[in-house]
């Protein structure tokens, strides 16, 4: 049964995914050529100084690919499955309906992390290419709040997407809006280094929040 | 049952969004704009003299004794701050205190020195670039390397990406010679091309000694300083000046605070007391005949002036108005959950909850309310005593989201 719900979310969002992958792909090939243009202009030097010292961070377009994708990803997933209140036949398949429902998260998580892991790669390689060690580390530590709030935004757009509610709906998205924003505090490096665990968690937690609005759409009370 | 931690977990969720931004709009809610007040010491009235704006209103002039004076008479009285306009008004005083001033000395024995509570608690990327300490032109280039220390040090060549191991190695010899320790624990100062000389770095090596390095004529200069504090090093900030008198600030971890002079990099301890990293920042000023040392904990201003050779001539604490205080007192009593996500003195983002009993009071008005709400419609408390306990340690916040998420068991259920 679970294969046969793993192959029914692949048909959803296999498109999306190929889509996402290859819109992340763009966005560090133009990090490549941006840095590579700034080379060309200021010089290497300047532009490890103005990392290093001044707390330019130049791979800053890429904040926000994580939570699109997250968003896009729940968006494939639960769209469809809301229109005509297609979730409730989940819940009369022969597997428990948590599971079945968690399960279902559990695919879509798994792309939002294929994403993120290419993410992670790809900034890893990219910065590794033209910065010593201790920059391309300060990016990775920088971006991983970035990347984390991808999760946020998958599974709390997937808790107002399944909300029957829309007044609830409204009050939902204004909270994971501001959930999704917490990971993009400041302005500078290395600023989550302290307490990124914490940032991690609250976002994990989002997997346990999305079982309320789901039995509430089961039952279709508003 | 977990439909019930689900519930949970969104109160929990959405009271904490609530609270993380809720807290700092109801701040501004009170918000006024609060001016810090400009302290300064006069020679010539020997006093401290103070502007600030009298909770907001018309900015006022007046000495520690207050006596108020116009904005005439207080620049007057502070020719090494204000001279150009005394220049102007054809009042400058050729002497104080018997000393000869003129403007060209005023303008070249002036340093200022700030060192933000921050940049105590502030991330950093361990690499540095090494200037030519004797430079032939006027302004300092940019080298094409950036070095990093550990247990040794490395010179990285910023268009290859690549260590330049001749250079590492000459410059690894040269520390090991003048008996610096490997691995180097921290290393202090000013990465910016912006400045009129270059004085290289500090760095603390394993036996916490602290080793002069610059680079002169492509050659490395490496010098023990004999700077070991008792309470070890904390932070330094250099800054290079023409007066030359200074290399920079030392701050050690028991809060004592020394200049590094040029003099074979004495110590001159300053006589600052109270002071605490941990919440204050640092003001350094000179000028031709005094030093002004500020320092600022957001509750108050403790001025301390001392003579060019730092004996003390006088000291004044003022406290600093805070409208933020009132609006600090009742976002306690609303929320007695606070979670904080900036913290004044740090650069790194947080996400510290914590606990203000100051609004117990409205926390148990909230399960009050609670309460009169399930009355009214005709909810069974037994069945959802958990809404009861985290609206009391939670409060208002707490309560909009129960009855936001709402929801409520029911007897069916």
């Amino acid at each position: 049964m679970y294969k046969a719900l793993f192959y029914k979310e692949w048909l959803k969002l296999k498109w999306y995914i190929c889509i996402l992958l290859g819109l992340t792909l763009f966005m560090y090939l133009r990090l490549l050529i941006n840095i590579n243009a700034v080379i060309d202009v200021k010089g290497a030097f300047f532009l490890w100084a103005v990392t290093v010292y001044k707390g330019f961070i130049i791979y800053s377009d890429i904040k926000y690919i994580l939570p699109f994708c997250g968003f896009v990803i729940a968006a494939a997933q639960f769209l469809p499955e809301t229109r005509d209140k297609r979730l409730r036949l989940l819940f009369h398949l022969p597997v428990d309906q948590n599971k079945a429902l968690g399960f279902m998260f559990m695919t879509g998580l798994f792309a939002v992390l294929t994403v993120f892991c290419l993410n992670f790669f790809l900034l890893f390689i990219v910065m590794s290419f033209f910065y010593p060690f201790e920059v391309v580390s300060s990016a990775l530590i920088t971006a991983l709040p970035w990347f984390f709030s991808g999760i946020t935004a998958y599974l709390g757009a997937g808790l107002v997407i399944i909300e029957p509610d829309y007044r609830r709906k409204g009050v939902y998205l204004a909270f994971c809006f501001g959930s999704v924003m917490l990971f993009f505090e400041g302005k500078g490096f290395n600023l989550y280094q302290v307490s990124l665990w914490k940032y991690v968690l609250l976002s994990f937690l989002y997997f346990f929040a999305v079982f309320h609005p789901a039995l509430r759409f089961k039952r279709g009370s508003l | 049952m977990i439909n019930k931690i689900s519930r949970f977990l969104i109160i929990v969720l959405l009271s904490s969004v609530i609270i993380i931004y809720g807290k700092p709009l109801f701040k501004k809610f009170f918000f006024k704009q609060e001016h810090t007040p400009q302290i300064h010491y006069s020679l010539m009235l020997d006093k401290f003299l103070i502007a600030d704006y009298n909770q907001g209103s018309k900015k006022r002039y007046y000495d520690q004794d207050k006596n108020f004076y116009s904005k005439h008479d207080y620049q007057t009285f502070l020719p090494m701050i204000y001279y150009r306009d005394l220049l102007i008004w054809k009042n400058f005083p050729g002497q104080i205190r018997g000393s000869a001033i003129s403007p060209v000395e005023i303008e070249k024995n002036r340093q200022l020195l700030i060192v933000k509570g921050k940049e105590f608690n502030s991330p950093e990327i361990k690499l540095y670039p090494l200037y030519e300490s004797k430079s032939l032109y006027s302004q300092i280039e940019a080298p094409d390397k950036m070095f990093r220390i550990d247990f040794s040090i490395e010179f990285i060549d910023a268009k290859t990406n690549k260590i330049d191991k001749e250079k590492s190695l000459l410059f690894t010899k040269a520390l090991t010679e003048k008996g610096f320790k490997f691995p180097a624990k921290e290393v202090f100062g000013n990465r910016s091309r912006k400045k009129p000389f270059d004085e290289g770095y500090f760095i603390k090596d394993s036996s916490q000694k602290l080793f002069h390095l610059k680079m002169q004529n492509g050659l490395p200069f490496v010098k023990d300083t004999n700077i070991k504090p008792d309470s070890g090093i904390k932070f330094i900030k250099t800054e290079e000046n023409l007066r030359k008198e200074f290399y920079g600030v030392l701050f050690t971890h028991s809060n004592e605070i020394f200049l590094i002079s040029y003099d074979n990099y004495r110590l001159i301890r300053l006589p600052v007391e109270n002071f605490n990293h941990k919440n204050m920042s640092f003001y350094l000023s000179c000028d031709l005949l005094k030093r002004t040392i500020r320092i600022n904990n957001g509750e108050y201003i403790y001025t301390t002036v001392t003579d060019r050779d730092y004996n003390l001539i006088g000291f004044l604490k003022v406290a600093l108005e805070k409208y933020d205080k009132t609006a600090e007192k009742y976002s306690k009593i609303i929320f007695p959950v606070s979670i904080e996500t900036h913290k004044k003195n740090s650069a790194y983002i947080y996400l510290d909850p914590q606990y203000n009993i100051e609004g117990f009071f409205s926390a148990f008005l909230s399960v009050l309310f609670l309460g009169l709400f399930f009355k009214f419609k005709k909810i069974e408390f037994k069945k959802n005593y958990t809404d009861f306990v985290i609206v009391l340690l939670g409060g208002v916040p707490v309560l909009a989201s129960v009855l936001i998420v709402s929801d409520f068991c029911v007897n069916n259920q």
